[in-house]
């Protein structure tokens, strides 16, 4: 197939890596790049005014032509780790990667069974990327982050196990969870309700009563024990025939 | 008993799709099982032969007016469309896991010519049409990547780019490289900041290591 | 050869309002201009004999069409939402031509630049002994070409990724593409039947010459193995009169992640089927028809649910798939 089946369920960790280098993030640039301009879209042949240039394709240069040492810019998070591995740049750890805030989160998810803290939704690969290439930027020692990191994922991890028991068939609802939790999820979760979907639509069928009533919001995070079931060829052969 | 053979040639199928799954190297595809399918098709075969009869009978009795076993004809006839329908999709379903394996070799060596073992040799896991299949999807998959899209290399791989450029440290003289940013000098123990495509394969033979 | 698309554009945005370089607000890392995505055709290009269209034409029509979604930043986050949509839908979504067209010709453009940069910088390396590092002597010229390349290998990622996702889904269904494009000829006069995109919408010419292809190719070889060895009445491939329907649809049914992202222009109070809850938050109302159930789809929240029942909202822009 054109696309490996592997990546047909869901996306790779890699592609979730990817899809959160995306976001924006603040650095202290360690070189100045902003120039007087002289005149707007005039092109010069003079090659050392090209290769200063920036010309992006995914982001408008702005920020990247006015860098000043020392002055917090925000730009995307690869852009980011790229000018950290030159040395060009220090990365601000953003709030909720502190001792402090990271302790609110456990309160709050110790205290809220059922709910799951309002951590960004990419605070697992966020924080794993800035411990390895950013340790020098973080005040706090890392090591009392990563326990802290260890601990929020176990609790999140234990509400989702318990949340699995409202799996259903109409819809669930789950604030909060971060994505890579999510991606983790999907091949398991996706395959039981659409069984379940399956089940019920039966029993419609077959004895023709009215079907209960469901509870609308769920607010609880399902989960599962994170063995993803990317092999379960239940799926069995190529679409073509149905059995 | 009918359908049996073809049974068996889904197990294969399966068998080989779960063999494969599990391995992350290049997709390989077993010998095609020319022996079941032959016997498959002369059930098939069989299989219409009866339909045929049956359909002569029925036409005979309705001639004559007698419609007592008419039911059971039809049961019959039935039933042997059924079997000749299960036996197709079977057929049909190992033939099309072929075919999908055969799409993913072809994207894997996209760019290097078709395995030249598996084409035109007489011991290869493919039949004939099945490799008449492959060059012209390959053609394919070329003609699709050339156009508008070239410049995105539709083969390419799969997994987001890490680490552009790296930082190489020499081990061994090797003489020069040429890279787009100019030509490099391999002296032992100098350092450079390369890109890592350009240097992959001297890393592979050792004349470079990664920092 | 000199035409450089970012200064027009930059010309042409400082005349209207809508865009501002310093700190868009439009464009945090999920709001996207999703309505113009999958609605092409509401500004077609002027094509003719269906040949593409020349740079001079494309720019033209941009020209007359200024919107504020065409900006660099703005497009890859776009494109990036539709790569995330297409991977999670059960279906072929529609294809985002204009997007694309304007992602390749910045491709292209940028490629032409780095290769007059590396030129020069051939030139000058030359002249560098290479015995020692060259690291403090080149790398701060180098650091914008590191980070343009860096930035073209993602977006080839992207953009791959994105076309190969279709192909395989072209590969699936294309019984039922095909089915669906003859429904539409048998259509034709019933003028009232717009609920199916013409298949030109929905793929783009590359795609549509790769699917008309590949299904001659797969249907010699089933031909040739087993489809001419059965009775006439059981060989065609699209079947739909025996026990099972050979026809492989996509599963309207299946259950999406979706996150809940509002209307695109952020104008809360212009969207008709935006509500108001009890307690200030703003919702969808959703029905899933076999339950009889309603469910509320507050902003910024996250579901699990059926495709079918959230596909016209995926369409618009106000939910994503993650």
């Amino acid at each position: 197939m054109s696309l490996p089946r592997r990546l047909q369920e869901t996306f790779s960790p890699e592609e979730v890596q990817f899809i959160v280098e995306n976001q924006k993030i603040k650095i202290f640039p360690r070189i100045t790049t902003s120039k007087r301009r002289s005149g707007n879209g005039s092109h010069s042949s003079n090659s050392d005014d090209d290769m200063s240039r920036w010309r992006m394709l995914t982001m408008d240069g702005h920020e990247l032509e006015n860098m000043i040492v020392m002055k917090s810019t925000e730009v995307t998070l690869w852009l980011a780790l790229l000018l950290k591995q030159q040395s060009k740049c220090n990365i601000i750890i953003p709030e909720w990667l502190t001792v402090k805030g990271l302790d609110l989160m456990l309160q709050y998810e110790k205290r809220n069974i059922q709910r799951f803290s309002a951590l960004p939704w990419d605070w697992l690969v966020v924080s794993e990327i800035l411990f390895k290439q950013a340790a020098d930027d973080f005040n706090d020692p890392i090591y009392e982050l990563r326990n802290r990191i260890q601990d929020l994922k176990e609790i999140r991890q234990m509400k989702v196990l318990q949340g699995l028991k409202n799996l259903n068939e109409s819809h669930m609802q789950l604030d909060n969870l971060g994505l890579l939790e999510i991606n983790e999820l999907r091949p398991f979760i996706v395959e039981v309700m659409d069984k379940l979907r399956q089940i019920h639509a039966s029993v419609l069928d077959t004895t023709e009563t009215e079907p209960q009533d469901y509870d609308d919001d769920k607010d609880i995070g399902m989960g599962t024990s994170i063995s993803s079931n990317r092999d379960t060829s239940s799926s069995g052969l190529p679409n073509a025939m149905s059995f | 008993m009918y359908c049996e053979l073809a049974n068996k040639l889904v197990v294969e199928a399966k068998r080989t799709e779960q063999l494969n799954s599990r391995n992350n190297a290049r997709t390989t595809l077993p010998v095609h099982n020319d022996e079941l399918v032959r016997d498959i098709l002369n059930e098939v075969t069989q299989l219409k032969k009866n339909l045929e009869f049956f359909k002569e009978q029925q036409d005979i009795m309705s001639m004559d007016g007698a419609s007592v076993d008419s039911n059971v004809m039809k049961c019959q006839y039935f039933v042997n469309l059924l079997c000749l329908e299960r036996n197709k999709r079977c057929l049909l379903g190992y033939q099309k896991l072929r075919s999908d394996m055969l799409d993913s070799m072809a994207w894997e060596n996209n760019g290097m010519d078709v395995m030249g073992s598996d084409l035109g040799e007489e011991n290869s896991n493919l039949t004939h049409q099945e490799q008449e299949y492959l060059k012209k999807y390959s053609e394919l998959i070329t003609d699709m990547k050339s156009g508008e899209l070239t410049d995105i290399d539709l083969s390419g791989s799969l997994t987001p780019p890490r680490e552009i450029f790296i930082d190489v440290r020499v081990l061994k003289d090797a003489g020069e490289i040429q890279t787009e940013y100019g030509v490099f000098n391999l002296i032992k123990d100098s350092q450079f900041f390369v890109r890592q495509s350009d240097v992959e394969r001297l890393i592979q033979q050792g004349f470079l290591q990664k920092i | 050869m000199d035409v450089d698309i970012e200064d027009i554009l930059a010309e042409l945005n400082t005349d209207s309002t809508a865009v501002d370089y310093s700190g868009n607000p439009l464009s945090d890392g999920i709001s996207t201009n999703a309505s113009t995505l999958y609605n092409n055709t509401s500004s077609s290009f002027p094509i003719a004999d269906g040949k593409h269209a020349t740079p001079s034409d494309k720019l033209n029509h941009i020209r007359s069409n200024t919107s504020p979604s065409i900006s660099a930043e703005h497009d890859y986050s776009s494109f990036i939402t539709l790569w995330r949509n297409e991977r999670c839908a059960p279906e072929l979504l529609p294809y985002p031509h204009h997007l694309m067209t304007r992602m390749i010709m910045r491709i292209q453009d940028q490629l032409e630049r780095l290769e007059i940069i590396s030129m020069d910088f051939m030139g000058q390396s030359s002249t560098t002994t290479t015995t020692t590092t060259n690291k403090p002597v080149n790398n701060n010229n180098m650091l914008p070409l590191l980070c343009m390349e860096a930035e073209l290998e993602r977006i080839k990622f992207v953009i791959r990724s994105y076309i190969r996702c279709r192909l395989s889904k072209i590969d699936k269904f294309s019984l039922y593409l095909r089915q669906i494009n003859e429904q539409r000829e048998e259509d034709h006069d019933d003028q009232d039947n717009d609920s199916l995109m013409p298949l030109e919408h929905i793929l783009s010419k590359d795609e549509m010459v790769y699917y008309q292809r590949h299904s001659e190719m797969i249907l010699k070889l089933f031909n040739e193995t087993t489809l001419k060895h059965l009775p006439p009445e059981l060989q065609a491939i699209n079947d739909t009169t025996g026990t099972i329907s050979m026809i492989d649809e996509p599963d309207w049914n299946k259950f999406v992640f979706i996150k809940v992202t509002g209307p695109t222009d952020k104008s809360f109070n212009n969207d008709p089927l935006l509500r108001n809850g009890s307690n200030g938050k703003y919702f969808y109302e959703v029905i899933i028809p076999e339950l009889e159930e309603d469910v509320e789809l507050f902003i910024g929240s996250i579901y699990v649910m059926r495709y079918s029942v959230i596909k016209n909202l995926l369409l618009d822009g106000k939910v994503i798939l993650i």
